[in-house]
């Protein structure tokens, strides 16, 4: 059997079905709609009405720091460029020559012995070094250091 | 930190002078439009009858011709919409891509009418305190619930923490008056000179106040129009109508928007200048699409209207087919009044071009369309069921899920929307349209038979 002909079927019956549906809904919705109607009330000319409202905010509490202002423009973190400071040196064959023949100049270490201070927040200094107060609680006045 | 323990209240008076029931059935009014139209129609067929002697038709021939003659009409018809809507819409796009507004950011006042919002008006306000904006407060205005929307909008009273200020939110208690007086009580109490209309349903995404409020640095424009985006989706009827809102009328609001005359300010976001507004004389009641009845109010007054697609409101759709028939059944009302309230400016294009061009767009739109597409869709039952040409509902069928198709798959791209949603094209037009033209054109006959209705409120998920 050929396509067209099923298709127009099904069309056909489709589209009875579609008008039997719509004057149906159609009388069905006026008789529900006659079994709640009620008669309107006639309207006055002028109403009483009540507004209900909050009491007026300064405007300084209505545009708050905690509410997100909208964004208007984009920040961009600001980038400082340090310039590069060029020295004069020219390096030629000749200038490398030379600072190789130059003799490497020693630097001289200074070696300290720092005094073990205990991690204490008083401090007292003796003779024998920083003692805290409660070594030394006998030998006089706490010092401030 | 809130500050919502020191609230005071007070009383004031809200003018609802405009507060009409939306229609008011006369049967003398029903008599004489069923006796017009009767004379007419048999005035006609006399014409018919004593003309077609004097051709050379007969009687089958005339009713074969006229049918052919009247598909012609309808399909050329309906390409022209679809290509005029779809090339306005590019141009629109095109043009909204390389234009840039930005910086103008005034103080603005948002307006959340609710009646019996009690499970929706939390996410709403809390989608309000998201907003990418610093400037603006919230007045919620409880048109009379009587659910615990009261005590649940009490709660949100103070100054709340927004995303970039502390946001200052009111409540207006006010009796039952309808949405539009509802509307007009925020707008009145407003700070803002320019307000934001939407519903207690609706939640904005985060960026829909600063692109929408920007297009108003140009001081033609009286009123920009949001993209309405449908919130519950994963069935099928609210899928059907997530691509609805984009293919049927996010589409045809882009490309209104290229000639600046949008009809219809949606309800769930639109943003007004509050001078267009006033001078407009604020909303009225006295339609069932105060929305759609503003928007022509505006552009009489010479105002130019935008339509911003990223400023979205999402909002709950009907859940089921009862629910949907009565938004429709209201809508279509709604906007048959709003067209009759402004007759004269449609019939005389001297006063406001414009205007009665948007006119006989929403007039095409609400009262030739829907009777045409339904006729069309009888033709090939009867074609079928009675000559035998059961093909012809097949060709015709693949030509407009072709177009529905390719339509879908351009604003699925363009509004970067659920590319899923494209597959319910196939069916979109034979099924989904075809159930809500049968409901606009028993709405129309409703209409002008002057049979009363009232504002039906639609059931809440709150999912």
């Amino acid at each position: 059997m050929e396509l067209i002909p099923i298709l127009s079927t099904i069309i056909l019956v489709a589209t009875i079905s579609t008008f039997i549906l719509a004057v149906g809904a159609y009388i069905l919705y006026k008789i529900r709609e006659r079994k709640y109607k009620e008669a309107p009330a006639p309207a006055p000319e002028m109403m009483n009405a009540e507004l209900v409202e909050p009491k007026e905010l300064p405007r300084e509490k209505i545009y708050v720091e905690d509410i997100v202002k909208p964004v208007t423009h984009v920040v961009k973190p600001e980038v400082r460029y340090r310039p590069v400071k060029q020295t004069d040196t020219f390096y030629s064959p000749q200038y490398v020559a030379r600072k190789e023949r130059e003799p490497v100049k020693k630097t001289r270490v200074e070696h300290r012995i720092v005094p073990e201070v205990p991690d204490s927040r008083f401090l007292k200094y003796t003779e024998e070094g920083y003692v805290t107060p409660e070594e030394d609680r006998d030998n006089g006045e706490i010092k401030w250091r | 930190m809130n500050y919502k323990r020191k609230i005071t209240k007070s009383t004031f008076k809200i003018d609802s002078s405009s507060s009409n029931p939306a229609t008011v059935g006369k049967e003398w009014k029903f008599l004489r439009r069923i006796l017009i139209s009767g004379i007419l129609s048999l005035i006609l067929i006399f014409i018919i009858l004593y003309t077609l002697p004097k051709t050379v038709l007969s009687t089958s021939s005339l009713i074969e011709y006229s049918t052919i003659v009247a598909l012609v009409i309808f399909l050329f018809i309906l390409l022209i919409r679809y290509f005029g809507i779809l090339i306005l819409s590019y141009f629109y796009l095109s043009e909204y891509t390389f234009k840039s507004t930005n910086g103008f950011k005034p103080f603005v006042s948002i307006i959340i009418p609710v009646y019996n919002e009690a499970k929706m008006i939390g996410k709403s306000v809390a989608s309000l305190l998201k907003l990418n904006y610093a400037d603006y407060e919230i007045i919620i205005v409880n048109d009379g619930s009587t659910d615990n929307t009261k005590q649940v909008a009490e709660t949100l009273v103070g100054y709340q923490k927004g995303k970039h200020s502390r946001i200052k939110i009111s409540l207006v208690n006010k009796m039952n008056g309808g949405k539009a007086s509802a509307l007009n009580a925020g707008i009145q109490i407003s700070r803002g000179d320019y307000v934001l209309c939407m519903d207690g349903d609706s939640q904005l995404s985060p960026d829909s106040l600063k692109l929408a409020v920007r297009h108003f640095a140009n001081p033609k424009i009286g009123a920009v129009a949001g993209n309405v985006k449908v919130l519950n989706r994963g069935k099928f009827i609210t899928d059907l109508q997530a691509l609805e809102y984009i293919e049927g009328l996010n589409m045809a609001r882009s490309a209104q928007s290229f000639v600046r005359l949008v009809n219809i300010i949606p309800g769930p976001i639109g943003l007004f200048r509050k001078e267009a507004i006033e001078k407009a004389g604020n909303y009225a009641d006295d339609t069932f699409a105060e929305d759609a009845d503003l928007t022509l109010r505006i552009l009489a007054g010479g105002w130019k209207i935008y339509y911003e697609p990223k400023s979205i409101s999402y909002t709950e759709a009907p859940e089921n087919l009862q629910q949907l028939l009565k938004q429709r059944y209201r809508w279509t009302r709604g906007i048959i009044q709003s067209i009759r309230k402004h007759k004269k400016l449609m019939l005389n294009p001297t006063i406001n071009f414009g205007d009665s061009f948007t006119l006989w767009v929403m007039f095409y739109e609400a009262l030739i369309w829907p009777p045409m597409n339904i006729a069309a869709h009888l033709f090939f039952i009867v074609a079928a069921l009675a000559f035998g040409f059961t093909s012809l509902i097949f060709f015709w069928w693949a030509g407009l899920a072709l177009l529905d198709l390719i339509t879908a798959l351009y604003c699925v791209a363009a509004e970067k929307e659920e590319f899923r949603l494209v597959s319910y094209a196939i069916i979109y037009r034979m099924v989904f349209i075809l159930i809500i033209d049968i409901c606009k054109a028993m709405s129309t006959v409703e209409e002008f038979l002057g049979v009363k209705m009232k504002w039906g409120k639609l059931e809440r998920i709150g999912n």
